[in-house]
């Protein structure tokens, strides 16, 4: 045959039987998987305010690391991502390599808090825990890892207050929105944000769930779930992505105002690069982040694309700048075998040559 | 290979034995692992005793009905509504093409007949949420009372008509309403039509990379098939959602759909008005007050916390950061398997980094204007305020003044309260060692207008402590 296709009816009746196998099988795998659990790690609470909690991750040693690392994760997704499963958690990386991890935990936002703005989140939380552990160590200042949106924010706090941020690292973090091939970005420039907040208050995470998988529709409404058929007579396999899907879709809904000053400074505004972030009434100017800086981006990231990453480096005042690509994508660079090896030994490395 | 030499008939009693084989090995399968099932109904619903012929697996997507017992019949009904129709598609292709020879077009003929010509459009109007759910099914309803309003008025330019009397701000209200809704279904067709676009193009690029198969290395399941429809699919659309028009059409969409969501909620705002029951207004109202006071609060603390270590702290001259345009340092890391090593950072690397660098002037000019204004707002910004804040030039249009190690200062120390609205639980953990760097210098208060911003310095250190309550030990 000269066509592209040779599917043969064995080839076409050996995928259906073995379709069947996996169906077949799924109620017994469904039964073992049961109620899985997600979060690998004890933490332990330490400050609070409000619905925003600071953890302490508790490692199965105690720290050597003087410094604590605090993590920024995104408002648009829970935190636990960096700490998903025993074989897939960043922080037991850094726990197993003597650092002391923090991490702030934003909570699910109600309408209440429709009117929290981005200072609120940057100088009232975020500023609020890094000064609890400033407090807590006598540190004058402490270490900074800010992951994508949560990126931002630690870009922005560490500019506002240097002498705050002893080392910052960013992790998947947008700082050039408006790079060619940020879908998302591009989707948000002509967005009337202001009629958008005025009419849902609050942003559903529903809303923001279905504009993500719209970005990659094929794969993140078909391929996937049709290749699902393929792990339902895998018990484990089965678990991981059902903690994965729990994840993608355990979204809090997100606070009006900041996120309509999210997307008009950072989005629409590209403030970073065109100047013009404000925090409380504070610009925001990234020649003012002199502490060290590590950058991570993923290569294959869909939602923050690389380049818009790289851009860090031509922006910050520091310098002590390095960078690291990893070969994955937005998600891969948390929970990838790969990633376990080689993200947290990065960190720790690299904070251990500047504290 | 599979008809080799043979005649068309004898491919066909080939194929329908293949299928009862199957058949038979799945009913087999069903009585085994479903206990109770009727496979027997199963059975009947199979086209083999119908029309073996032109669909000898039987209609796949009721494969997963049939399995979906319980218990996990729930989870397999999520997963047949998410994969069993995509299932049932790629199978029904497939076994189409089973055995014979077919060109591109024909492929993808029988492919865009299966999915019909939208099927992007299809999908994501599958979507359902908080927000979006129920949304479809609203409007529906309200379509013909919308349609009645504009056929008793002239058509939709009933909407657009004068109003007066007792009932004017009403009518306006209902007008805008109609309006609203008619500027949605607007909306939504011109970006369906750009659905439509990438799903047209979505068959074309499938045509083309099955033509640009290499004979050598055909397509030999039917999930290749379908992973290669999913690369072109993905292509087309990533095409039409990064132009500019599908850009205008999004925000078009979004805007129709938000103002049809307002004019809908007034309608519900001025039903409990007539009901005395809250509204969302009144809520929100009352959530803003408290977040604005929350802030003010925050605000004045910071500030009286700044006052209160500026004068606790001794100012010393500030010794300026020297400058440099920051140099993409590369982070090494080992490969999976290997142990962690690090990086290659230090001076000897900035030199190195510096001289590409400078090898990139073309780079750096090529940068946007405005970007270049952070550069010499850095410079001029290396000077910090109490506490570590930035203090850049053009915010203060003051240069602080350095002071030694704040932190050190018990005064200051002793000075900084708590954040309003917080709440200290029990650390854990040991007593940390002051920060070996020297505390970025403090200002003195006539030289920072800007104290509104100027956050509270540390408490004395307190310890963190460990597991149980007890000091954690270890090299700190």
């Amino acid at each position: 045959m000269n066509g592209p296709l040779h599917i043969t009816p064995e080839r076409v009746a050996e995928e259906a039987a073995r379709l069947q196998q996996k169906l077949g099988a799924a109620t017994r795998t469904l039964r073992d998987v049961g109620d899985f659990d997600y979060g690998a790690t004890t933490k332990q609470e330490v400050w609070r305010d409000g619905k925003v909690v600071l953890y302490r991750f508790i490692g199965d040693k105690a720290p050597t690391a003087r410094v604590p690392l605090l993590i920024a994760y995104a408002l648009v997704n829970r935190p636990y991502m960096v700490d998903l499963q025993h074989d897939r958690s960043i922080v037991k990386g850094l726990l197993e390599r003597g650092e002391d991890v923090y991490i702030l935990d934003w909570g699910y936002p109600d309408r209440s808090d429709r009117f929290l703005m981005l200072e609120d989140y940057i100088e009232r939380f975020l500023g609020g825990a890094v000064d609890h552990l400033r407090r807590s160590f006598g540190l004058d200042a402490i270490n900074l890892l800010g992951i994508c949106q949560g990126g931002t924010f630690a870009l922005s706090y560490a500019a506002l207050h240097p002498g705050r941020v002893r080392n910052l690292i960013t992790m998947v973090t947008p700082v050039d929105f408006h790079t060619a091939d940020n879908m998302l970005a591009h989707w948000t420039r002509d967005l009337d944000v202001d009629l958008f907040v005025d009419t849902l208050g609050n942003v559903p995470a529903d809303m923001m769930n279905a504009c993500y998988l719209t970005l990659k529709p094929w794969r993140l409404l078909a391929q996937k779930y049709v290749g699902v058929v393929d792990i339902l007579d895998d018990a484990r396999a089965l678990e991981d992505f059902l903690r994965m899907e729990k994840w993608i879709f355990d979204s809090p809904d997100q606070a009006g105002e900041a996120f309509r000053q999210y997307i008009k400074q950072f989005y629409q505004g590209n403030g970073f690069v065109n100047g013009g972030i404000t925090i409380g009434d504070r610009e925001v100017h990234l020649g003012l982040v002199e502490m060290p800086v590590l950058n991570i981006f993923a290569e294959q990231d869909h939602l923050v694309p690389p380049d818009a990453s790289r851009a860090l480096r031509d922006l910050v005042g520091t310098q002590d700048y390095s960078e690291l690509s990893f070969r994955g994508g937005h998600i891969g660079i948390y929970v990838s075998g790969r990633a376990q090896t080689q993200v947290p030994s990065a960190i720790h490395d690299w904070l251990a040559q500047r504290n | 290979m599979f008809n080799m030499g043979q005649a068309p008939g004898a491919q066909a009693a080939d194929l329908e034995g293949l299928a009862r084989r199957f058949w038979d090995t799945w009913r087999e399968a069903l009585q085994r692992t479903m206990p109770g099932a009727d496979w027997r109904q199963a059975a009947s619903s199979s086209p083999l005793g119908a029309s073996a012929g032109a669909m000898p697996w039987g209609d796949p997507s009721q494969w997963w009905a049939q399995a979906a017992q319980p218990p996990g019949a729930d989870a397999l009904q999520r997963f047949q509504t998410m994969a069993a129709p995509w299932l049932a598609q790629i199978q029904r292709v497939a076994a189409g093409f089973a055995g014979r020879d077919a060109t591109p077009e024909a492929i993808v003929g029988a492919w865009r007949e299966a999915m019909g010509a939208n099927p992007l459009g299809q999908m994501f109007g599958s979507l359902q949420g908080q927000g979006i759910e129920g949304w479809d099914a609203w409007l529906q309803r309200l379509q013909p009372w919308l349609d009645a309003a504009g056929a008793q008025g002239g058509g939709r330019d009933a909407f657009s008509l004068p109003t007066f009397g007792l009932m004017r701000e009403h009518q306006e209200r209902w007008q805008q309403l109609g309006r609203a809704f008619a500027g949605y279904q607007a909306s939504q067709q011109d970006y369906q039509g750009l659905l439509l676009q990438a799903s047209t193009a979505a068959f074309v690029i499938f045509e083309r990379k099955l033509g640009a198969r290499d004979p050598a290395t055909p397509i030999e399941t039917p999930r290749a098939l379908f992973d290669l429809w999913i690369d072109a699919a993905e292509e087309a659309y990533a095409d039409i959602a990064l132009s500019p028009a599908f850009r205008k059409a999004y925000a078009e969409m979004v805007a129709g759909q938000m103002r049809l969501r307002q004019a809908v909620q007034r309608e519900v705002e001025q039903a409990c008005r007539v009901l005395d029951l809250p509204t969302r207004t009144e809520l929100d109202g009352a959530h803003r007050k408290i977040a604005d006071l929350e802030r003010a609060l925050r605000r004045m603390r910071d500030r009286l916390d700044a006052v209160e270590g500026l004068v606790a702290a001794a100012p010393v001259a500030a010794k300026a950061a020297p400058r440099r345009p920051a140099v993409p340092v590369r982070v090494d890391t080992p490969p999976a398997e290997a142990a962690p090593a690090m990086a290659k950072t230090s001076a000897a690397k900035t030199a190195a980094a510096r001289k590409v660098a400078a090898k990139r002037p073309a780079k750096k000019a090529s940068k946007p204007a405005a970007a270049k204004t952070s550069k010499p707002a850095a410079k001029n910004a290396s000077s910090r305020g109490a506490n570590g804040d930035a203090t850049p030039r053009r915010t203060t249009g003051t240069r602080s003044r350095g002071a030694k190690s704040a932190s050190k200062s018990p005064a200051r120390r002793a000075t900084a309260p708590r954040r309003p609205g917080t709440q200290r639980t029990p650390a854990a953990g040991t007593p940390a060692r002051a920060s070996r760097k020297a505390a970025r210098p403090p200002s003195r208060v006539g030289s920072l207008p800007n104290l509104g911003f100027i956050s509270p310095l540390p408490l004395a250190p307190e310890p963190l402590k460990g597991k149980a309550g007890k000091r954690a030990k270890g090299k700190r």
